[in-house]
């Protein structure tokens, strides 16, 4: 079984500093977004997908964006399973709550605790849908994780908070690499501090569980990637 | 203000004690530990001290100044200030330059590793520069399973050595900085330690320091100006208290006379350091660069021995020795030069950007000095060629 853990916001500087080993793997480094105008999740998620730039088409109705299976390396699979990908099978109505949380924090009608409160009940949420996916005979699976973006966008800037974060992430890797010999960890993009909150940074991240010598690569390169991995 | 340097081994748990210090005085942000306890909570991770660690290096970096970073905090109504350099090198320059002063320094030797090169190093530059007061922690307790004899053993190697330096610590308190023992909260496992915590040594230090903060009048005149025919000398009072009708001596010409009044900048019957004023004295004419004060041990000198740092390249040769608000011609020999790395000393005629070297300077007329420590305002110097800075040293 493949397992692609997409890590949404993980920042490769981070990754290194708090010393996440399991999030590292064997081989791991940025990854080149520098062809897209903004980091947008969706574009940066549905690109990731489908091995191309979809930022033209995506930016007409963004989180209303869908690929279809065809475009993408699943159809390459018989039995996959993709949990909420941004710009493919992503549950729009729980992040909608995350999203109007942001907003109304800057509108001063909510706090971080509150903000905070949301993200974790979806990050709880993920993680059991997730995990029990995992123990069905998949050929390849794809879990997404917005926690290190959701709580980074008010909490980039204090890394002890973050630090939690990415050992929580660090300690999802752990238990995934004891279910698979082939896992592809990858972020959309990173992030950057801006006082205490973060901003998407202009590279994403990405790890294998084998030693492989991927320097930079594009977003859009992990498609063909992916489908030589197949038996 | 107790001022407090902490020095040791990289891995011995520097940071760690400096944290734990400030989490059980309460001086971290509650707001910012309250968001890491909750989130460990929401999360269903058990709390570690290693998060908080991350809250201190935020600290360091809001209060980092060009290179030092001091951070504040107070317990029982006492005030200490933790004095942290990213490297031995940025300590060594701000103490030598007298721009930091620490009255204390924390030893730290980790349990489970002993003294190590660093440790010794760190002890000798504590006698290089002069610190008199030192604590010694035994740290990482927890992971000798508390056991009395490992303390025992690190503390007789750590004391031989210090003795070899002519060092004799305040005290020596076995710690856990991780848990929290023996730093501020006394230790449940180390029943063997009748001691006192680390905070409760500093306090004890700091109410020695406050009797000895009572000292005499020291007042370096900075400009002198005429008042209706009277002569009134100006400057900051360096320490101490006068008040009018009493007797002082004026250095180095050691005259003797009374203060006849005191302006600040109106007349006042007493005035106490640091307050700017302007004092009349009864008889005599003084002038910049002299001492006005009521200390009797103050005694003028033409030769001192030094440990200089040098801010850009040294040779030997013609100064002018400045201190307070004395200028002095004087002549400098170079004796060594410390390896600012091994600590070993070097015979060498000059020094570099940076250097550390011992000093002899040869002052054409009498200036009065004081050990840093003492009095800091006498205790610090610069080394200056038309009027640059090339050098600068404490007194020890």
């Amino acid at each position: 079984m493949i397992v692609i853990l997409g890590l949404d916001g993980l920042e490769y500087t981070y990754v290194k500093e708090f010393n996440c080993r399991n999030l590292m793997q064997s081989s791991f480094g940025k990854t080149d977004i520098s062809e897209f105008s903004d980091p947008r999740t969706v574009v940066l998620w549905s690109s990731f997908l489908t091995g191309r730039n979809t930022e033209k088409e995506a930016l007409k109705d963004l989180w209303n964006f869908r690929v279809s299976k065809e475009e993408t390396f699943f159809v390459k699979f018989q039995k996959w399973h993709a949990i909420d990908v941004p710009g493919f099978t992503y549950i729009r109505d729980r992040h909608q709550r995350e999203r109007e949380a942001l907003k109304k924090f800057f509108d001063g009608k909510t706090s971080i605790e509150e903000y905070d409160e949301i993200a974790f009940e979806n990050h709880r949420l993920a993680k059991e849908e997730f995990f029990s996916a995992l123990d069905n005979d998949f050929e390849i699976i794809m879990g997404y994780f917005a926690l290190a973006d959701v709580i980074g966008h008010l909490s980039f800037g204090i890394k002890s908070k973050m630090r939690i974060i990415y050992h929580e992430l660090d300690e999802i890797a752990k238990k995934v690499e004891k279910k698979t010999e082939k896992l592809l960890i990858i972020s959309d993009h990173g992030m950057k501090a801006v006082g205490r909150f973060g901003d998407h940074s202009n590279y994403g991240f990405w790890s294998f569980s084998e030693k492989v010598d991927w320097n930079m690569p594009k977003i859009t390169e992990f498609k063909n990637l992916i489908i030589s991995l197949k038996d | 203000m107790l001022n407090l340097v902490f020095v040791g081994h990289i891995d011995h748990g520097k940071s760690t004690l400096i944290c734990r210090l400030l989490y059980d005085t309460n001086s971290l942000p509650q707001e910012k530990i309250e968001e890491v306890k909750r989130t460990c909570e929401q999360l269903g991770r058990k709390f570690e001290f290693a998060y908080i660690l991350d809250a201190l290096e935020e600290e360091r970096e809001k209060q980092i100044t060009i290179d030092t970073t001091q951070i504040f905090f107070s317990w029982d109504g006492k005030d200490y200030c933790i004095i942290d350099a990213p490297g031995h090198k940025e300590f060594i320059k701000n103490m030598l330059t007298g721009a930091t002063q620490s009255d204390v320094a924390i030893l730290i030797v980790s349990a489970k590793e002993g003294m190590e090169e660093q440790t010794k190093r760190h002890a000798f530059l504590l006698k290089l520069l002069g610190i008199e007061k030192i604590i010694v922690v035994v740290n990482k307790m927890d992971l000798v399973n508390y056991e009395n004899s490992v303390f025992e053993k690190t503390k007789e190697d750590i004391l031989s050595y210090l003795s070899s330096l002519g060092i004799t610590p305040y005290s020596v308190i076995p710690i856990s900085a991780i848990k929290g023992e023996n730093v501020v909260k006394n230790s449940e496992h180390m029943p063997w330690y009748k001691g006192k915590s680390l905070i409760e040594v500093l306090s004890e230090i700091e109410k020695e320091m406050e009797i000895k903060e009572n000292q005499e009048f020291i007042l370096p005149i900075q400009d002198v100006y005429e008042k209706n025919g009277k002569k009134v000398y100006v400057g900051n009072i360096a320490v101490g208290e006068v008040h009018v009708g009493e007797k002082v001596r004026v250095l180095p010409s050691e005259k003797e006379t009374k203060v006849e009044k005191i302006l600040i900048p109106e007349e006042t019957e007493k005035a106490r350091a640091p307050k700017a004023i302007g004092i009349v004295l009864e008889s005599g004419t003084f002038s910049r660069g002299e001492i006005i004060t009521k200390n009797k041990d103050l005694k003028t000198t033409t030769i001192i021995k030094a440990n200089i740092f040098a801010i850009s390249n040294f040779e030997e040769g013609e100064y002018d020795f400045c201190c307070s608000t004395q200028k002095i011609p004087c002549n400098v020999k170079i004796e060594e030069k410390i390896d600012i790395d091994s600590l070993e000393a070097i015979k060498e005629n000059k020094l570099k950007n940076g250097d550390i070297g011992r000093v002899i300077i040869t002052l054409e007329k009498p200036c009065v000095v004081s050990n840093f420590y003492k009095i800091p305002e006498l205790g610090k110097f610069t080394l200056e060629k038309n009027s640059e800075v090339i050098a600068g040293g404490i007194l020890l």
